[in-house]
């Protein structure tokens, strides 16, 4: 019966390639930024791991410091992903329901669902550290022996983030309904992924210095093998790198630590799965899930006479985007982004009069980005009930106004936010910082109304995923539109610059731009909204 | 017209005993019991009444707290296997691989219930006749409208020739030729020994086709019986089910609604 599942599975997959036209075309392009990933991975990490082999200070300790950091990252990223593929195979996929009524043994399932989910969570394995560690075995020229242990390995490797991840979902469908979990996972996930990128900023081979006494070397080494004794990616690293130093008897232990720990989480989670399947916890009913806090039901508000219809929008959206996880997550990663990213450039000083802005080149980028990607969602967030206000005597204008302003004002808080933390790592002076929050607002106001247009003009209202509510392609469009208009006010403020010796006419006269823009583009959206056909 | 060979030796028989299920204080079905063997149930309930919890139980989808389920004797919880042969499930939204078409999709149901490939086959064609998919029979599901999907779910739960049939508003979405073939095809079913038990909210449609109905409301079968006995139990002659499910649920006095009229 596994056999079957799997096949069906398989002839899924073989459909999804083979049919479904231009999104089908899309994904081949995916597949083969799929090979060149890691493909780009083993050329980068194999140069910089040629450069520690040919200093002799550095050598195989270098490289397996290496190697223990980059799949010590893997790892915590696979446990997040992991988690966040437990629970939606086997707490929300769709199929449930029909598995479970059918005489399909349950172990069956059980084990069909493990193995799409290990298969599932393998993706960042194969593409980052298996090229990591077949550069390690190129480089150090590593025996046979190596790259007979290096697959039997990775897989049990693989085994134990995923058995991890089924127990913390375990826990946190206790607390949460699974479609939170999935989210906040997600979120973790994001974070996890931006914090390794930033680890990978650092590990570039040209950031290697030439004296070997400024790296630790062996000593560190020394010091993390007490650590090395917990960590299951230290286990994989250990045992294929004692087989290149030939202490075979070392590889043996690491290795039958990777074994013990891979069966062992395999029979638990088996168990614990089971156990979960026998009470109701797959049955496709979230509410059976988590425990409902019981609370007093609340009282109706009072209608507010007085309220705007304008307010009032603000107020409902602003309900909607904060119970929106996915929504919200997307907005407090764009802030991290604006936050961390003027990190890396804290090394390459800056000269010339435009110096103190550059700290804040990333938060104008995110900033606009984030006020784009928020806006364009404020119309097709409403799906099919947008037709309420197209039956409301109401003016389109407002509708989409009011959407825009609150739009505004979320990347508006969020980039004053992130330009306080950057101005107390960069400090700038008080009319520099003025400046660049006057630019910021401008940018928003910009991103903000093209975001809104786009959503106005692309929406696309039977979404599946909240990044497809606008057409693809006008998504690519948007970004060229957002660098232009970046390129545009940059522009005239570089002019400013350049005849008056002041950026204060640049931002006044983009500001002034951006006011016209946002008159022509609201009579636009208007317009817009009033034509949209409604057949739902 | 539809033609199906259904072996027609059997008496599909549902029998479940006493069966309860809570959510945390909500009770969602209390002590439900009901034999049903080779007629057409239809089961009434206002929303939130407890029905689809009910065929949750019935199918396994769910554990009870406490109760059983027998199909044809065999007891659900005992031999989930055993039991799970012999029954068929639609439900209201239809479970599907969207990446597969009509035909691979019916053909994986048919080897989960292990029939015969040309068994499968021969009823694969006759149910894709039925329910008219066989243009369509290669294309991918996700490409299908609700109603499409819906006779793609029916196939599936027809192909194995179950005794017993559960449908959760099965005819939602399905346009009136489709309608029209399911009602007769379910007839025809239960003529050839299969049990229907079918929830719906459509009670002109369960009126005209059901043998007998049960009534639930706030987790309790509140009445059970063919449309004689419904109708003796509330007092009426010739009431109709939607008037018999009014009075019996209590929604029907139209207080709220004339009190609503005269506000304005």
């Amino acid at each position: 019966m596994l056999h079957l599942l799997l096949q069906t599975r398989l002839r899924a997959l073989v459909n999804t390639m083979r049919r479904g036209g231009k999104k089908s075309r899309r994904r081949w392009l995916g597949y083969a930024g799929l090979i060149l990933l890691p493909l780009l991975v083993l050329v980068n990490i194999y140069a910089m791991m040629a450069v520690m082999m040919h200093n002799p200070g550095l050598g195989i300790p270098a490289v397996q410091l290496l190697l223990r950091n980059i799949l010590l990252g893997v790892f915590i990223m696979l446990l997040f992903s992991g988690l966040a593929l437990v629970l939606h195979i086997f707490f929300l996929s769709k199929d449930l329901p029909l598995l479970l009524s059918s005489p399909i043994p349950l172990t069956t399932i059980l084990q069909f669902k493990l193995l799409e989910t290990t298969v599932a969570n393998s993706t960042l394995f194969f593409g980052i550290a298996l090229p990591v560690l077949i550069s390690a075995g190129i480089a150090t020229g590593a025996p046979l022996l190596f790259w007979l242990v290096l697959l039997p390995g990775s897989l049990l490797f693989l085994a134990i983030p995923t058995g991890l991840g089924a127990f913390l979902a375990m826990g946190l469908v206790s607390v949460m309904p699974a479609r939170k979990a999935k989210n906040v996972a997600a979120v973790f996930l994001s974070l996890i992924s931006i914090a390794v990128w930033l680890g990978f900023q650092v590990l570039r081979p040209e950031r290697i210095p030439i004296s070997a006494a400024a790296l630790p070397g062996q000593h560190i080494l020394d010091a993390g093998a007490r650590l090395s004794v917990w960590l299951p990616s230290d286990w994989l690293v250990n045992s294929l790198m004692f087989i290149q130093a030939q202490r075979y008897a070392a590889a043996a232990g690491n290795a039958l630590l990777l074994v013990t720990a891979g069966l062992l989480l395999y029979a638990c989670t088996s168990a614990l799965l089971q156990r979960a399947l026998h009470h109701d916890i797959f049955s496709g009913l979230e509410m059976t899930t988590h425990r409902r806090r019981r609370s007093r039901p609340a009282p109706l508000p009072a209608l507010r006479r007085d309220g705007s219809l304008f307010g009032h929008i603000i107020r409902r959206d602003f309900r909607i985007i904060r119970r929106d996880t996915q929504q919200l997550m997307q907005i407090l990663l764009f802030t991290l982004m604006m936050i961390l990213l003027p990190f890396l450039n804290r090394g390459v000083e800056q000269s010339g009069r435009l110096a103190v802005y550059m700290p804040f080149l990333f938060l104008f980028i995110f900033s606009m980005l984030m006020g784009s990607t928020l806006a364009t969602r404020m119309v097709p967030m409403e799906r099919s009930a947008f037709g309420l206000f197209k039956l409301a005597p109401v003016r389109l204008r407002w509708v989409w106004l009011a959407k825009m302003t609150l739009s505004f004002l979320f990347v508006l808080c969020s980039g004053i936010f992130a330009a306080g933390i950057i101005t107390a790592i960069h400090p700038a002076a008080a009319a520099a910082f003025v400046r660049i929050l006057a630019v910021l607002a401008v940018l928003d106001l910009l991103a903000t109304l093209c975001g809104g247009l786009f959503g106005a003009y692309f929406a696309n209202f039977t979404w599946d995923h909240p990044k497809r509510m606008i057409s693809a392609g006008s998504s690519f469009f948007l970004s060229l539109v957002l660098f232009g208009f970046l390129g545009l006010v940059g522009g005239l403020i570089a002019l400013s610059f350049f005849l008056f010796n002041s950026p204060d006419p640049g931002i006044l006269t983009s500001a002034v731009l951006a006011l016209i823009a946002v008159a022509l583009g609201t009579s636009a959206a208007e317009k817009k909204l009033d034509k949209i056909e409604w057949t739902y | 017209m539809w033609t199906l060979n259904f072996r027609g030796e059997y008496a599909g028989m549902l029998e479940v005993e006493k069966l309860h299920k809570s959510f945390g204080e909500r009770v969602a079905v209390e002590e439900l019991s009901l034999r049903i063997e080779n007629e057409l149930f239809v089961f009434l309930g206002p929303n939130g009444a407890g029905k689809t919890t009910s065929i949750k139980m019935m199918t396994g989808l769910l554990h009870p707290d406490r109760g059983r389920v027998l199909i044809d004797g065999i007891d659900l919880a005992a031999d989930p296997l055993g039991a799970k042969r012999l029954f068929g499930l639609v439900q209201e939204s239809p479970v599907l691989y969207e990446k597969l078409t009509a035909r691979e999709f019916v053909h994986f149901v048919a080897r989960l219930y292990r029939v015969p490939e040309n068994d499968a086959a021969r009823r694969m064609q006759q149910l894709f006749d039925i329910f008219e998919i066989n243009d369509r029979a290669d294309e991918l599901i996700e490409e299908f409208s609700h109603g499409m999907k819906q006779k793609v779910a029916l196939a599936g739960a027809l192909v194995h020739e179950p005794r017993v049939l559960f449908l959760d508003e099965p005819t939602v979405g399905l346009d009136p030729k489709a309608a029209r073939n399911l009602k007769d095809l379910l007839r025809g079913l239960v003529d050839h020994g299969a049990t229907v038990f079918m929830s719906t909210h459509i009670l002109e449609v369960a009126e005209r086709m059901c043998d007998r109905a049960g009534i639930i409301h706030e987790g309790r079968l509140i009445a059970l019986g063919t449309m004689e006995e419904l109708r003796q139990k509330t007092a009426t002659d010739k009431a109709s089910l939607e008037e018999i499910f009014l009075q019996l649920t209590g929604s029907g006095n139209g207080d709220d609604v004339s009190r609503f009229l005269e506000e304005k």
